[in-house]
């Protein structure tokens, strides 16, 4: 993917230099990103937080999709147009589930961030009380909507500075499904019962990726919450996908126009990677096929921006450097798998010992002491199988090696516990108490599959490859 | 307890017996003056009596103590008071002073015992260094033995060692008591690590001020510890962390502290000291091996109990300098409980020290001890009834007796009669009585001595395990000796010649020198023949037959043995005199030393011999006797009602009826011996009721309680029951008892 | 870059791709993702690579060695005091105070500091300011985060949040085995360093060879000094390097391949081996040319385990101890001074603490309590029937379960020790001690002890240890259990159901 390939004009340093700065950017998702589709679900979220804001309604919301699919894109480009048109009318309140692990730290988060927004020296950053419910009802008083105030506009002049009409909030909850999970609800039934009741202006927004989050609600919360829910859904097309995948890497040149010291060369520059780019899904293979897989895999456009595009642009120049590895992924493993081929011998042994004994004797679970056991009974047949000694070639090595060789409890043990700490084995707790029994007697959980094992060891050939997959086979 | 009442039974009925605690108010005359006839046989008779009296001593004794601390009259005077209080507050100081000695004495080989291992741990770690351990923790793996109660003691003087006379750095003992968390492992390594010289406030909060920047840190944030060893007054100080019981410490903290440290190691010196009880094979078990990966060290081995208690045994009861000795069946019993139940050495001296207390507590004759230096003095102590309780001696009477057998009664007469002349038969007997001792034990050594010369180096019983057998005289002729003389008889010339050295050697300063005269000359001897003759080894004729033994018949062998007889030169021949004679020595040396002390007159005095106080304060049988108490009720409250019980057959319940008058805890207790694991409630209780009940419960006869009080009566024993821990309510079945004690456990 | 790649590569070798890859990520004028997780097993270059690297390149960072925190309080604490440092130290930024006395309690005060201290993203419009912020980007590294020990998946995809809210803020995972959605996001970029193979291990160690020195003697140990390598000097490192290599490759296919893989096991079995190995060339009896000769010769070092164990007391050394004293011992007996004759006596007598005798005997009636099932108590234990009949009946019961269903049944024995009552304990104590005892005390103290000393265990965790209805355990092995019956003359095998 050079685009100097077909650019007639010079490439220049500047020119690459802003690309893949704005383009990294928006992939890692550092820079603006663009909201692609999802128009209607835009205007409906966009319409409801219009109107909290303009006529001072009180509104919940759900946004629900996958990870990755763009529901934080949406509701911050809604925030910002709301920002630009009416300026100074609303405040964000951005709490994530991960970060406020309790409604004690989320109250004070909000009390926090409302301090920051509207500079309320004389109130603190931090409440001094600590009190749940002191901190709630100041909070309400702050947020609590004009008509409501006890007393005329003067009062609240003297106390709110210089603002004629009250702001209002829209509190923007990442990790709905986290807050459910907080004891009672209380967080959730105060912000709702505000937003209902119209005490203050304020609109509720609930990223989740969990579709059945409203089932979590209690009864309380659940009926104080206005059902209203849209469902951002992963691109449902392989153009669709390629259309926001695409949107990611090509340049904006609006954005990057402004920049001064950007002249012809740049532009051009841009437009030929923008048409490279089509050209690329047009035309090259490869890159083709590497869509599709990350469509028919996950359908997951960040994840493929960045175990793909990442790499590869960065390593972008004006200059074509030989990258012979710039296709290898930066993608997670997907599975347990993935640790098979830097086992040690012993340690494949013993797993594939107590994977066999899952099926031997029905239980799912095993301790070092029947793994052993196993082990050593198939050790054993193999050392009768080429008892017949190899010969010393170069350090080549007689017996051992090739599963033949039966290595020691104490060696064994270590081995097992290697594979403990790499979780291919998961502790198994009777009724909370897992000592006790000492190491040996321990019970584990074997959390790969004797037939995955099995293809492995058949893929991976050699000698060892034969005999384990033997063991994995025959029972 | 139970000893208390079984003691106070037939005489007065002390209520305070059953108190857990009481004013106590100290002994008038008048209970003195009825106490004394049971004391004075006491000193003589053994058994069930002197259960009672052991406790009774103890109780009495150190509540004395707070009574009066200047200690006068802490011993009461015996002899129905007839002893004078200055003899009484004698034998107290004796009592003293003695247990001084022999405290000093054996507090000096308890602390020369450990001196080696400390010493040789200090030094491992004033010189280890992560480095010379390729990186990992050095750690010093000390086997310290199963006998937890010692290791407290033994840390801490490793740490002082370290901390305060080594200036190595500071030295952090920690138990596995402090291992309930990790964060709470590290507080306390951190704090007293520390808190040498700079105190850091450990208060509610848990964030203290590091001197350097403003910034903060947690209390458990071995940062602390990093900044402490960073400042210029700590610099090369190390950081040393002991784990005094490792095997009881939880492993998970104990691996995450080591890695902890491992991580640390860059920044803090750490050194690390495990005490293993068990072997380090366990600990290597116990711990996961990515963590052992972690350290590296030595290992270091404390004195064995066994040899410890030797040591002390030896001292105590053989050694030349004690006074009072332990008697055959009581040391036998104390060291039986060394190799059986515990080896502690904390326990053996404990035991030791009660047996001086008792022995001079009850015994007035006791007195005698504290003359035996100056037996001129001796002659204002005894009074008539001195010579009176010297009469009664068992071994006074067995004297009497021999005496009688040879038909000469004058002595006997003179004996019973003339006090004077008793007088100087126990000023004799007094002096008799020490050297015994002194030529018994040499007589062990030499045993021993020789012992270690033999071929076969197995089944071979330490001295201190001799003495009880010596002491009986079972020790002469028996197998061990004839074994010994049997393979003295074989030995080549060199060998007899070394032992005959060291011999010699140990008995310098022997009684009467016959041995050492009879040995000196045959050695030279023997050295002689070594010279003129070619061979390096003489081998006596004795020696021969052993040289093979393919040869299986009887004649054969015969024929053999004549003919290499007739191949002994004469030097041979000779040497072989010199065995036999050698031989002959020894035997004689032997039987003539190890006698048992059964002839000896007043040996009570010197040999403290009463097993039955020891066994029911040093290992009590509580089960047995809450058992025995519930079986056989009667015996201990002696009612009329049981009373004629009491000829029933003494130990199993089975044949002893129960009678509706028992108390209701016993009652249950018989039928909870019949029933199953599983005991139904209420059939217990119609059963119950049936016994104790009126009429209709059944077979009861007249007399019996209503069914309102049986139910009291019934649940108050159950409870009863319940406490001593015999039943619990079952989960297997709804209102059923679950059976928990074995019977005779 | 490239310079600094290069130089950085020859300094770590084997891990080019790798390198590539993060430096591209961690580009100082380029955004970079907000998280990245490194993985790989132990001893792979993981924190190495990443150190040099950021240490080369202009980018402050903060290194935070997870492992080292023992609470999720202490894990944040930990990160605002290493970023307030390396921003003070850095990029002189002036701290205002109120920075300095914040505190980082939990994951939420942890943002806010980082906030306070980095900057966070404006409300609304973000990435606005970006392009001036990412010029002074902020790395903060947590190393071994899965070595933390209260870290729960919330707390971690909180910490994989903070580079999202802080635009300077990169954040790197070091850990071994990443699950597939560890930080619940899907956009984390993983670094995979897959563990060395048999070429690279090679080469790697070849880089610092033990020496062979045969003319002098140099602790073999320490890499040859530049200053030293004259030319015979050098003659000789190639002779050492064409054993030591050969060397290393004959360790791997004998003994690491299948026991220990990774860099530094492989390094210490070599550090362990080689003098040994050697010997005969040091002597001069073998030549540096002829490898598989001397091999022949040394094959057995390579059977044994001797070097693949760890342990914490090197056993070699304390072997050599023990036999100096008994070769002592046995010179001494041969010169027949009486007070050597002694000496092998108490010397095999120090080799063990030994429980006291009845100890032993409990923890032998508790093993055979724990692996029994009581059912056959009466079978084994009543005093009339005798052992042969005892055995027979014992083994039946063993095998003939296996053989019927097709299902292999589990041996009882492999399942570990079987809670028992401390009652039948003592009925088993009671039965196989030679001389009746009186029960008294004592026994109940050694229980104790044995409790103490984890030999024997409480399985119940139910209230008071004197209630009777407790379960018990023993928690020794077979082996030590064998040692024991030995050492009392006791023949265990006769009464165990399965032996």
């Amino acid at each position: 993917m050079k685009p100097k390939s077909t650019y007639s004009g010079p490439v220049t340093e500047l020119g690459v230099k802003l690309l893949k700065k704005h383009v990294l950017g928006k992939l890692s998702g550092r820079g603006k990103k663009r909201l692609v589709g999802f128009e209607e679900e835009y205007g409906h979220v966009y319409q409801l937080l219009e109107q909290t804001v303009v006529s001072g309604e009180g509104n919940s919301i759900l946004i629900i999709g996958p990870r990755g699919v763009g529901k934080s894109t949406l509701v911050d480009t809604a925030i910002q147009t709301l920002q630009e048109t009416h300026k100074g009318e609303l405040l964000v309140v951005r709490l994530n589930g991960f970060l406020q692990t309790d409604d004690k730290l989320a109250i004070h988060e909000i009390w926090r961030q409302l301090g920051v927004e509207m500079a309320l020296e004389d109130q603190g950053g931090q409440p001094k009380t600590s009190n749940f419910a002191d901190t709630l009802t100041s909070i309400l008083a702050l947020l609590s909507h004009p008509d409501e105030l006890s007393g005329g506009m003067e009062e609240e002049e003297d106390e709110r500075g210089s603002r004629k009409t009250s702001l209002s909030v829209v509190f923007v909850l990442d990790e709905f499904d986290l807050f459910v999970t907080h004891p009672r609800q209380t967080l959730l039934y105060n912000l709702f019962d505000i937003a209902q009741a119209r005490k203050a202006p304020i609109a509720v927004l609930g990223l989740t990726s969990r579709v059945d989050v409203v089932e979590g609600l209690e009864k309380r919360v659940k009926s104080r919450f206005s059902h209203r829910s849209v469902h951002l859904r992963l691109p449902n097309s392989i153009e669709q996908f390629w259309a926001v995948v695409r949107s990611g890497l090509e340049v904006d040149e609006d954005e990057l126009g402004e920049i001064e010291g950007v002249c012809a060369e740049e532009r051009g520059y841009w437009e030929k990677w923008n048409e490279k780019l089509e050209g690329l899904w047009e035309e090259s293979k490869g890159f083709r096929m590497l869509v599709r897989r990350g469509y028919a895999l996950t359908k997951d456009v960040k994840g493929f921006w960045a175990n793909w595009c990442l790499f590869p642009i960065s390593h972008l120049g004006t200059a074509a450097v030989a990258q012979s590895s710039t296709y290898t992924s930066l993608a997670g493993p997907e599975n347990r798998l993935h640790i098979l081929p830097a086992l040690t011998e012993l340690e494949l042994s013993l797993l594939i010992a107590a994977a066999r004994l899952d099926i031997i004797s029905d239980t799912d679970t095993c301790n070092f002491n029947m793994a052993y056991d196993e082990y050593k009974s198939l050790a054993a047949k193999v050392k009768v199988q080429n008892s017949i000694g190899s010969t010393i070639a170069g350090g080549g090595v007689p017996g051992g090696g090739q599963g033949g060789k039966l290595w020691s409890r104490e060696v064994a043990v270590g081995a097992w516990e290697g594979l403990g700490r790499w979780e291919v084995l998961v502790p198994v707790t009777v009724g909370g108490v897992q000592g006790g029994v000492g190491r040996e007697g321990r019970m584990w959980r074997v959390d790969v599959g004797l037939g995955e094992i099995g293809r492995w060891a058949g893929q991976s050939g050699g000698v060892l490859g034969g005999v384990l997959g033997r063991w994995c086979r025959e029972i | 307890m139970s000893t208390a009442i079984q003691e106070n039974q037939g005489t007065d009925y002390d209520p305070q017996e059953h108190l857990g605690c009481y004013i106590f108010t100290p002994p008038n005359a008048s209970s003195e003056a009825q106490r004394p006839p049971k004391r004075r046989r006491t000193s003589t008779s053994k058994g069930v009596k002197q259960k009672g009296k052991a406790t009774a001593v103890t109780t009495t004794d150190n509540s004395l103590y707070e009574d009066d601390p200047e200690g006068e009259l802490l011993f009461p005077q015996l002899f129905g008071g007839k002893e004078s209080p200055a003899v009484a507050k004698r034998r107290w100081e004796s009592y003293n002073e003695l247990w001084e000695e022999q405290e000093k004495r054996t507090n000096e080989i308890l602390a020369s015992m450990n001196e080696k291992m400390l010493e040789e741990v200090s030094e491992f770690v004033k010189k280890a260094m992560p480095e010379s351990y390729d990186g990992k923790v050095p750690t010093a793996v000390i086997l310290v033995g199963p006998n937890i109660a010692s290791h407290g003691l033994l840390f801490n003087q490793l740490a002082t060692r370290i901390q305060v006379n080594e200036r190595i750095g500071p030295a952090v003992v920690l138990s596995s008591k402090d291992a309930t968390n990790l964060k709470g492992v590290l507080k306390k390594l951190i704090k007293d690590a520390t808190q040498e010289d700079q105190g850091l406030d450990d208060e509610e909060d848990t964030v203290v001020t590091k001197k350097t920047q403003g910034a903060k840190l947690l209390n458990y944030d071995l940062q602390i510890l990093q900044n402490w060893c960073q400042e210029p007054a700590h610099k090369g100080l190390k950081v040393t962390v002991a784990i005094q019981d490792t095997e009881a410490f939880d492993s998970n903290i104990l691996s995450d502290l080591v890695s902890l440290m491992s991580a640390y190691l860059n920044r803090i010196p750490f050194t690390l000291l495990l005490g293993v009880a068990t072997s380090i094979e366990i600990f290597h078990e116990k711990v996961p091996k990515s963590i052992i990966r972690l350290m590296r060290g030595e290992k270091f081995d404390v004195e064995r109990a066994e040899e410890c208690l030797a040591r002390i045994f030896n001292d105590a009861t053989i050694g030349a300098k004690s006074v009072l000795r332990l008697g055959p069946s009581l040391s036998d019993f104390l060291l039986r409980r060394q190799k059986n139940h515990t080896q502690s050495i904390q326990a053996f001296v404990a035991a030791l020290k009660y047996a001086y207390m008792s022995h001079f507590y009850a015994n007035p004759l006791s007195i005698f001890l504290a003359f035996v230096d100056d037996l001129d003095g001796l002659d204002e102590a005894l009074k008539p009834e001195y010579l009176e309780a010297v009469r009664n001696l068992p071994s006074f009477r067995r004297r009497v007796e021999s005496l009688l057998e040879e038909k000469n009664t004058k002595p006997v007469r003179l004996l019973l009669d003339d006090d004077a002349h008793l007088h100087d038969v126990i000023k004799a007997s007094i002096s008799l009585c020490r050297n015994y001792t002194k030529c018994l034990a040499q007589a062990l050594e030499v045993l021993e001595i020789a012992r270690s010369f033999m071929v076969n180096q197995n089944n071979k019983l330490p001295r201190h395990e001799l003495y009880p057998k010596a002491l009986l005289g079972e020790l002469n002729g028996s197998p061990v000796i004839r074994e010994l003389l049997l393979a003295m008889k074989k030995m080549n010339s060199t060998k007899l010649v070394a032992l005959i050295d060291r011999v010699i050697a140990t008995i310098t300063d022997e009684t009467d020198g016959s041995l050492q005269k009879a040995l000196v000359p045959l050695r030279e001897r023997i050295a002689a023949l070594i010279k003129d003759s070619q061979k390096k080894n003489l081998n006596s004729e004795f020696d021969l037959s052993v040289s093979d033994t393919l040869r299986a018949t009887v004649v054969s062998k015969r024929v053999q043995l004549s003919e290499k007889k007739s191949a002994l030169t004469k030097e041979e021949e000779e040497y072989s005199k010199c065995v036999k004679a050698v031989h002959d020595i020894i035997e004689q040396y032997f039987s003539e030393n190890m006698k048992g002390l059964e002839g000896l007159l007043l040996h009570e005095v010197f040999f403290y011999d009463l097993l039955s106080p020891h066994r029911d304060v040093f290992a009590p049988r509580s089960r047995y006797a809450i058992e025995r108490a519930l079986s056989r009720p009667q015996d201990y409250l002696g009612c009329a009602c049981c009373s004629d019980l009491s000829e029933y057959g003494n130990n199993n319940p089975s044949d002893n009826p129960i009678m509706p008058t028992m108390p209701a805890a016993s009652i249950l207790y018989k039928l909870y011996l019949e029933s199953g694991t599983l005991i139904n409630t209420f059939d217990l209780w119609s059963a119950f009721y049936s016994i104790v009940g009126d009429g209709e419960g059944g077979d009861a006869g007249e007399g019996g309680v209503d069914r309102a009080t049986g139910q009291v009566l019934f649940y108050r024993g159950l409870a009863e029951l319940r406490a001593l821990g015999f039943v619990r309510a079952s989960k297997k079945k709804t209102d059923h008892l679950a059976k928990l004690a074995w019977k005779g456990l | 870059m490239e310079a600094l790649i290069t130089s950085i590569d020859s300094k770590y070798p084997c891990r080019t791709l790798q390198l590539r890859q993060l430096s591209a990520l961690l580009d100082p004028d380029l955004p970079s993702p907000s998280s990245i997780i490194l993985y790989g097993l132990e001893a792979t270059g993981k924190s190495l690579l990443t150190k040099a690297l950021l240490d080369a390149s202009e980018t402050t960072y903060s290194w935070v060695a997870c492992h080292e925190c023992i609470t999720a309080r202490h894990l944040t604490e930990r990160i605002a005091s290493q970023v307030k440092d390396a921003v003070r130290e850095k990029e002189d930024g002036q701290l205002e105070k109120d920075v300095l006395g914040m505190r980082a309690e939990n994951i939420n005060a942890l943002v806010v500091v980082l906030g306070k201290i980095l900057g966070t993203r404006g409300r609304g419009g973000n990435g606005d300011g970006d392009d001036v912020e990412v010029e002074k980007k902020h790395v903060l590294v947590l190393d071994r985060i899965d070595r933390q020990r209260e870290a729960t998946p919330i707390s971690l995809a909180g910490l994989a949040r903070l580079g999202e809210i802080i635009p300077r803020l990169t954040t790197i995972f070091i850990l071994s085995v990443p699950s597939p959605r560890l930080l619940s996001t899907s956009s984390i970029p993983h670094i995979h360093f897959p563990p060395y193979t048999k070429d690279e291990l090679i080469h790697i160690l070849s880089l610092t060879p033990l020496r062979l020195n045969i003319p002098r003697s140099r602790p073999p140990s320490r890499p040859p000094s530049p200053d030293s390598l004259a030319a015979n000097d050098q003659a000789d490192l190639v002779e050492d390097l064409f054993v030591y290599t050969r060397f290393l490759g004959t360790i791997w296919e004998s003994l690491a391949k299948s026991t220990s893989r990774n860099i530094l096991q492989f390094k210490s079995i070599a550090d362990k081996m080689w003098d040994e190995f050697v010997e005969p060339i040091r002597s001069g009896e073998y030549g540096t040319r002829n490898f598989s000769q001397l091999y022949v010769r040394q094959r057995d070092m390579f059977r044994v385990e001797r070097h693949i164990l760890d342990e914490v007391v090197p056993s070699n050394t304390t072997t050599t101890t023990t036999t100096t004293s008994f070769s002592g011992a046995t010179a001494a007996t041969t010169t027949s001074s009486a007070a050597a004759a002694i000496i092998p006596q108490d010397m095999m007598a120090k080799a063990t603490h030994d429980l006291p005798h009845y100890s032993k005997l409990l923890l032998l009636a508790s093993y055979l309590a724990s692996y029994n099932p009581s059912r056959l108590d009466v079978q084994f234990f009543t005093k009339a029937s005798d052992k042969r009949k005892r055995r027979r009946g014992g083994g039946a019961t063993g095998a003939g379960g296996g053989r019927k269903n097709q299902v292999r049944k589990i041996q009882r024995r492999l399942l570990g020790p079987q809670p028992f009552l401390l009652e039948r304990m003592l009925a088993i104590f009671h039965a196989i001690v030679p001389d009746p005892v009186a029960s008294s005390v004592d026994l109940q103290t050694q229980i104790a002890t044995l409790t103490s000393l984890r030999l024997l265990v409480r399985a119940s965790a139910s209230g008071d240890p004197l209630e009777a209805g407790g379960k018990w355990r023993v928690n020794v092995g077979w082996e030590y259990i064998r040692g024991l019956a030995r050492s009392v003359k006791f023949e265990v095998e006769g009464f165990l159901a399965e032996v």
